[in-house]
Parts: C-alpha cells; sequence; structure tokens
C-alpha cells in the first residue's frame, strides 16, 4: 500500500537460533492506531524497536513514508518518531519541563520556542502547566509521571508514535483513565501509533486496528470487530477469550439499539423483527419501577451495548433507560429491539 | 524532637563516655612530659602527682581541668533534650578552654618550681582530655539537632569556640616569644625558619597534581569502561593490585625507570625529572588514586536505569549525548565521592614522598623517626591532617552543590 506510512516487507529478526520475528508484512496506516499483540516472546517488542532502529532486523526493510528506515542516520530518524515506555524514563537529573523539552532541544529549537511547546504539551496531557513545569521525576505519581512520557514523546510533533506497554506499570484505574486521555489527545494530533500491549481489553479499546502475533509470526491483521466475530484461527479464538461476543458488543455504542425519548410522545418500537408484538409505551416498565420505589438500572448515553445487555439484564431485561452526563433520560432500550439486535448479529457484523 | 524510645531522665552515652575519659585522663594519664633535653627519655607528671601538687595551686588547675567534666557528668546521665544539649555543649567548650589555657601556665609553673625540666611536651592526658571535651561538646550539638528546636544557623555557630581554639592555637605558633611547650617551639621555630610553608606547598602540590591527575585518568578509563566491560573489569582488578602494593614498594619500583627515562633524555632533568623527587612520586601517587575513581564512575555510570538509558536513545541522542546529557550528569554525585576519597588517600600518603626526596610534610615526620622527636612527628602530622580534614569538607560540600536538584529527593516521595 503506497499511502502506508509505516510498511514491514519480509522483516525477521534473528538471536542466535530463536527467530524473534519471523518474515513479518505489515503496512500501517496514517492516522491509524496499530496494535501489537501476542503473548510474552511473540516478538511484539522487537517488532516496535526495528522501527526506529533500537533493534536493527536481521533480513527484510522496513519503509517509512516510502523511504527505507536505515536511508538516515538512527539518531536523525528516532528524533522524528515519538517514544514511549513502559518504564517510562524520564531523567531524573532535569525538570518536567526540561524531559518534555530534550528532543526539541536535540533538533535545535529557540528557547522561547520549545517553552511555549511545553506548556503546549502539558497542557493537552492534563497536567497544569504553572504546577508541574519545576517539579523533578521524582515527586511524581506514576501516572503523572506516564503522562510527561507522552508529552515528551510528542514534543517535536513527530508523525509516528511508538508506545511499549506505556501503561502497563500502572494501576487499574489510572491505567483505564490514561487510555481514555490517549484516545481524547489521539482525536486532537491524529498520529499514527504503534502500540504494544498483552492486554486484550486495553488492544479493543485504542485499536483501529490488531495484528496478533505469535513466536514471531504475524497470525491475524484486523480491525478489532473482525478479531472478534472472525478469529484467524484458534490461537486467536483462545487469545481473545470466551467472551469474544461479549467483548464484540463492547465495541457497539448504545445508540444503535437505543430509542430515542420521545418527550412524553408515545412511539412505536423499532421498523425490526418486532411486527405483531404487543405495543407498549416506552419507559412504561421504568416508570412503574420507580413509582414502586427502584431504581432501574440505566446506561449512560456514552455506554456500549455491552454496558445496554448488562443494564436490561439487571431490569429483568425490561425497558432500560439511558441517560446522559446529567442524568436526564435521552432513550430507552427495548427487550424486542435489543434481542432483535443480538440475534442478528453472528455472521452480519464481520463485514468491516 | 526525641524518639519515642528516649522518654524523660534518658541519657547521652557520648557526653557520658567524654566526662568519663576526661575524669580518667585528670585522674591516671601523664599531663606533662618532661625531659632535661630532646633525645632523654625523661619523667611523666600526672595532674595529681605529688611533685606538681608541690606546684603552687595545682590542685586549682586539677579543679579547673575536672570540674566541668563532672557537671557533664551529671548532666548526661540526668537530662536529655534540649536543656541537657545545651549544658553538654557548653560543659564541653568551658573544659576544652580548661585544658588548653592551663597547660602552658601548669608548665611554666612546674619549671618555676623545678619539677618540669627543659623540654616539656603536653602528654597523653593533655590529648585525651581535649578528644572527651570535645565528644561532650559535640554530644551536647547532637541532642540539640534531635530536639529540633534551635535553627540550623545557630547549630552550626555553635562550631565556633571550637574553631576559635584551633585558630589559637595556630597563632601561637607565630609568637614572638618562645613557648614554654617543646611542640610548640619547634613549630615556632620551623615557621619562622620557613620550613613548614615550604613542605606544606609541596605537599598539596604532590597530593593535588597526583590526585588532578587520577581524577582525569580515572574518570576517562571509567567511561571507557562502561562502553567496554572487558577494560572495566582489567582497569578495576589493576588499579586494586596497585593500592594492595606498600606505598613505598611503589615508590622505589618507580625510581629506577624514571632514573633510566631521564639517562636516555638528559634534557628531561630540567624538567625535575629523574629516579629521586616529584616526577616519581606523582606517578605513584596518581597510581594509588585511580582505583576510588575508577570504580565510582564505573559504578555510578552504571547506576543509572535502564528505562532512562532506553527513552534517551528511542528519543534520538548520540552514543556521546547519552554520556554528557544523561549518563554523567546522573553519576557525578557518585563519582564526587570517588574523587573525595582519592584526595584524602593521596594527602596521606604523600607523607611518604621525601622517603624518594620528593619533600612534603613526611619531611618533618621523617626528621621526627630519625631523632625519636614527637613534636617534629607532629609538626609533620598535624597540618596533614588539617589539610586532609579541609579537602574532605570542601570536597564534601563541592559534591553537594554539583548534585543535580532533581537527585537529592527521596525516590517515590509525591509533592
Amino acid at each position: 500500500m503506497s499511502d502506508s506510512v509505516i510498511v514491514f516487507e519480509g522483516v525477521s529478526k534473528v538471536y542466535g537460533r530463536k527467530k524473534a520475528v519471523d518474515n513479518l508484512n505489515l503496512s500501517i496506516r496514517p492516522g491509524e492506531t496499530c496494535v501489537l499483540i501476542g503473548p510474552s516472546g511473540c516478538g511484539k517488542t522487537t517488532t516496535l524497536r526495528m522501527i526506529n532502529r533500537l533493534v536493527e532486523p536481521s533480513a527484510g526493510r522496513i519503509l517509512i513514508n516510502g523511504r527505507p528506515n536505515d536511508a538516515v542516520p538512527p539518531e536523525e530518524l528516532r528524533r522524528q518518531i515519538g517514544y514511549v515506555i513502559q518504564g517510562v524514563g524520564l531523567f531524573e537529573h532535569l525538570t518536567v519541563a526540561q524531559n518534555v523539552g530534550v528532543v526539541p532541544r536535540l533538533l535545535g529549537w529557540p528557547q522561547s520556542r520549545i517553552q511555549e511547546r511545553v506548556e503546549e504539551l502539558l497542557a493537552l496531557v492534563g497536567l497544569e502547566p504553572a504546577v508541574f513545569r519545576n517539579k523533578y521525576p521524582r515527586q511524581l505519581s506514576g501516572g503523572e509521571q506516564q503522562r510527561v512520557g507522552v508529552a515528551r514523546a510528542l514534543a517535536a510533533d513527530p508523525p509516528i508514535l511508538l508506545m511499549d506497554e506505556p501503561f502497563g506499570a500502572l494501576d487499574p484505574i489510572t491505567r483505564e483513565r490514561l487510555q481514555s486521555e490517549l484516545l481524547e489527545i489521539q482525536r486532537v494530533v491524529k498520529k499514527t501509533i504503534v502500540f504494544v500491549t498483552h492486554d486484550m481489553h486495553e488492544a479493543l479499546k485504542l485499536a483501529d486496528r490488531i495484528a496478533i502475533l505469535r513466536d514471531g509470526r504475524l497470525v491475524q491483521y484486523d480491525t478489532p470487530e473482525r478479531i472478534l466475530w472472525r478469529p484467524a484461527d484458534e490461537f486467536v479464538q483462545d487469545f481473545v477469550g470466551g467472551d469474544r461476543a461479549l467483548k464484540a458488543l463492547g465495541l457497539i455504542p448504545v445508540t444503535r439499539v437505543m430509542e430515542p425519548a420521545a418527550n412524553g410522545k408515545a412511539r412505536t418500537a423499532g421498523p425490526t423483527g418486532s411486527a405483531g408484538q404487543e405495543r407498549r409505551r416506552p419507559g412504561e416498565h421504568a416508570e412503574a419501577a420507580l413509582a414502586a420505589g427502584s431504581v432501574p438500572a440505566t446506561v449512560p448515553a456514552t455506554g456500549t451495548l455491552r454496558d445496554a445487555l448488562s443494564a436490561a439484564i439487571l431490569n429483568g431485561l425490561g425497558d432500560t433507560p439511558v441517560v446522559d452526563g446529567e442524568g436526564n433520560v435521552v432513550g430507552w432500550i427495548r427487550r424486542e429491539r435489543l434481542l432483535g439486535v443480538l440475534a442478528a448479529f453472528p455472521g452480519q457484523e464481520a463485514a468491516p | 524532637m526525641a524518639g519515642p524510645a528516649r522518654g524523660a531522665g534518658a541519657r547521652s552515652r557520648l557526653g557520658l563516655m567524654g566526662a568519663a575519659l576526661v575524669l580518667a585522663a585528670v585522674v591516671e594519664l601523664t599531663w606533662i612530659q618532661s625531659a632535661p633535653n630532646p633525645l632523654a627519655l625523661g619523667s611523666r607528671l600526672l595532674v595529681r602527682s605529688s611533685s606538681l601538687a608541690s606546684v603552687s595551686g595545682s590542685w586549682l588547675y586539677a579543679a579547673l581541668i575536672a570540674a566541668p567534666a563532672a557537671v557533664a557528668l551529671v548532666v548526661s546521665l540526668l537530662s536529655a533534650g534540649p536543656r541537657g544539649g545545651w549544658w553538654l555543649w557548653a560543659t564541653g567548650i568551658v573544659g576544652l578552654g580548661a585544658v588548653w589555657f592551663t597547660s602552658e601556665p601548669l608548665i611554666a609553673a612546674g619549671r618555676a618550681a623545678g619539677v618540669v625540666a627543659n623540654v616539656a611536651l603536653w602528654g597523653s592526658g593533655v590529648w585525651l582530655s581535649l578528644l572527651g571535651y570535645g565528644a561532650v561538646a559535640y554530644a551536647g550539638m547532637l541532642e540539640l539537632r534531635r530536639a529540633g528546636v534551635v535553627p540550623a544557623p545557630v547549630l552550626s555557630a555553635l562550631w565556633l569556640p571550637a574553631v576559635a581554639l584551633v585558630v589559637h592555637a595556630g597563632l601561637l605558633v607565630f609568637q614572638a616569644e618562645p613557648a614554654e611547650n617543646w611542640l610548640l617551639r619547634v613549630f615556632q621555630e620551623e615557621v619562622q625558619a620557613g620550613g613548614v610553608q615550604r613542605r606544606l606547598r609541596e605537599h598539596l602540590w604532590l597530593a593535588g597534581v597526583s590526585a588532578s591527575l587520577s581524577i582525569v585518568v580515572g574518570v576517562a578509563i571509567g567511561m571507557w569502561g562502561y562502553y567496554r566491560e572487558r577494560v572495566a573489569r582489567v582497569a578495576l582488578y589493576v588499579s586494586g593490585v596497585i593500592l594492595t602494593l606498600p606505598s613505598l614498594a611503589l615508590f622505589a619500583m618507580l625510581m629506577e625507570p624514571f632514573a633510566a627515562l631521564a639517562n636516555a633524555f638528559p634534557v628531561l632533568r630540567n624538567y625535575g625529572v629523574g629516579g629521586l623527587g616529584a616526577a616519581p612520586a606523582i606517578t605513584g601517587l596518581t597510581l594509588y588514586g585511580l582505583l576510588p575513581v575508577i570504580r565510582n564512575t564505573h559504578a555510578g555510570l552504571h547506576g543509572v536505569s535502564a528505562a532512562q538509558l532506553d527513552a534517551a536513545r528511542g528519543m534520538g541522542m548520540t552514543p556521546r549525548q547519552v554520556m554528557f546529557m544523561v549518563l554523567l550528569p546522573h553519576a557525578l554525585p557518585v563519582i564526587m565521592a570517588g574523587v573525595r576519597q582519592t584526595a584524602i588517600l593521596l594527602i596521606g600518603i604523600a607523607t611518604l614522598a621525601q622517603l624518594i626526596g620528593a619533600g612534603g610534610l613526611g619531611y618533618y615526620i621523617l626528621i621526627g623517626i630519625n631523632r625519636a622527636s614527637i613534636a617534629h612527628i607532629l609538626v609533620g602530622a598535624i597540618p596533614a591532617v588539617l589539610v586532609a580534614i579541609g579537602a574532605d569538607l570542601v570536597l564534601a560540600w563541592l559534591g553537594r552543590s554539583l548534585t543535580p536538584k532533581g537527585l537529592r529527593l527521596a525516590r517515590g516521595v509525591v509533592a
């Protein structure tokens, strides 16, 4: 593919007798997040490190924007590629601002421009510049350190960002929050991201495309949906887990099955699969529940079909309200529509 | 604040030991050594000895010397916290003054009474009393620091009386009127003849040049060894072996090659190169000083986390930039600790340089040994000790101020 930012062409890496990466062919498109995932020792980190030549391939070549990545000295290459690692690796003798400014300094930017950029980036990653600018890494929590790590990688505005298990060492709550923030940041910066993880949940949340590796070979390279609905082989099927259908529901927004609230006006049920069924005013069940003094389970409007299913189960598959941030009911999940959509999934969703 | 384990009535063990040492010295140890001439064995006088008791007012001297120790003993048994601290410090300083300012008059009075001969030296009692009172004063300062109620500048100022005593001792040396005490008199003679100054200059030159060379060569080897583990292993081994060689043997072994060098290139003799003198001494000292610098450079560079190195390389630093922007700033505090060790080591070993004719304060120590003159040994040893302590303080301060602020912070303290 000529419009790909990163292309692996028959790349192998051999350590002694072990083939860490075996004849890898992979194209990564601009602005996409490609997650490399697989069990330990599958070669995902080696693959990532070959992009910025921290590891040199034994065979094959890697094209970046159509040019082999060994056409320029490695240092020059790396300054155009952001790099975030699990251990963060902030320089402990430098302040937060100096850490973020390292690559611009290597590139010889003027001091005023560096300072401006540092402020901008700290704000982008959610660290108040006035508070954090002059702190030292040892004064930061793990989550704050990795925020600085991301800001540092973005400092020189590189088109490509390499992230090697960046959130692996964080506690689950912080990890979840930083994943969401990364999605937000990515919406703004639109980088081509190569992200290594061994956490399928993280991969599904962040990836535009997932590359599953096993023993140095690429087993499947697909969108999260297709990975879940159509695993290439038994290995992928096992790797994504027995609850892959539920995981797949987690990729579908709740709005897909929601019936918008009609501002008190009664509306009929959805168009498909419910002909001839009893017509009921949406919200009847929930209103009854409210009247009886119990609160029905609700789904946030930003939630997924998986959340909707869970809430519906809690409500005895009765009508389930969808609420916005302020708790206003913006729509309803109805049993017939929900079951209809679920029943239609197998075989249909595999289409990209 | 006093720790929870230290309740009321807790004692200062150091203060107790210091006070007990003084009392024991007053009772049992030689206060004045006296002899008709420097080579004679002489007699030893105790403060309480009958001969000294015949000196008029000697009981007053004994009381003056012992009284602060008695008070300190009681204080350290009964009282802790800031009040006890102030008492200990005060009794320690008063005691130091009492020992110091009575020793000269005591010798003079003894001489007048005919019990002290021409050559009079302070005995072990005086030295140990000074040590004991110093310990008492220091125990008081520790107590005050632990109590945490005295501001830091005041704590530092508490050293001033002790410093003043050392300065006073130095000034005595330059006095025109000859001292009663033989040690001071020898000091006076040597200073007035300019000998001490000259030997001190030689000493500083030998130790300074060789320490600088050790640092430059040692850091360079340490950096090289960072890239080649084999080089590091060999360098650490060899510099370790050098340090196990007796220094005298090393100096002697270097005489031969330097003599040969000077014979082969006689022009070198104009620059002081020969089998004897500064050239082999500085070479030997430099070799001696390598180990601490190489070892600490090696350890300091390897102390940088793998994550920081990976990040540095991954962000596009060249190997040189990784070294100078990441590795060396991190290793600096550790390297400085090695520099400090080397400086102290070389100031000490430089006292042996006189054995191959390179001069230095060892000159007086060797004379003292030859003549069995404690006074001459001390004329060499005391300035050497002061230089070593001074260098240690200066280098410790330098090491602290060179440590990047981010590395002085404790790890994992979220502020």
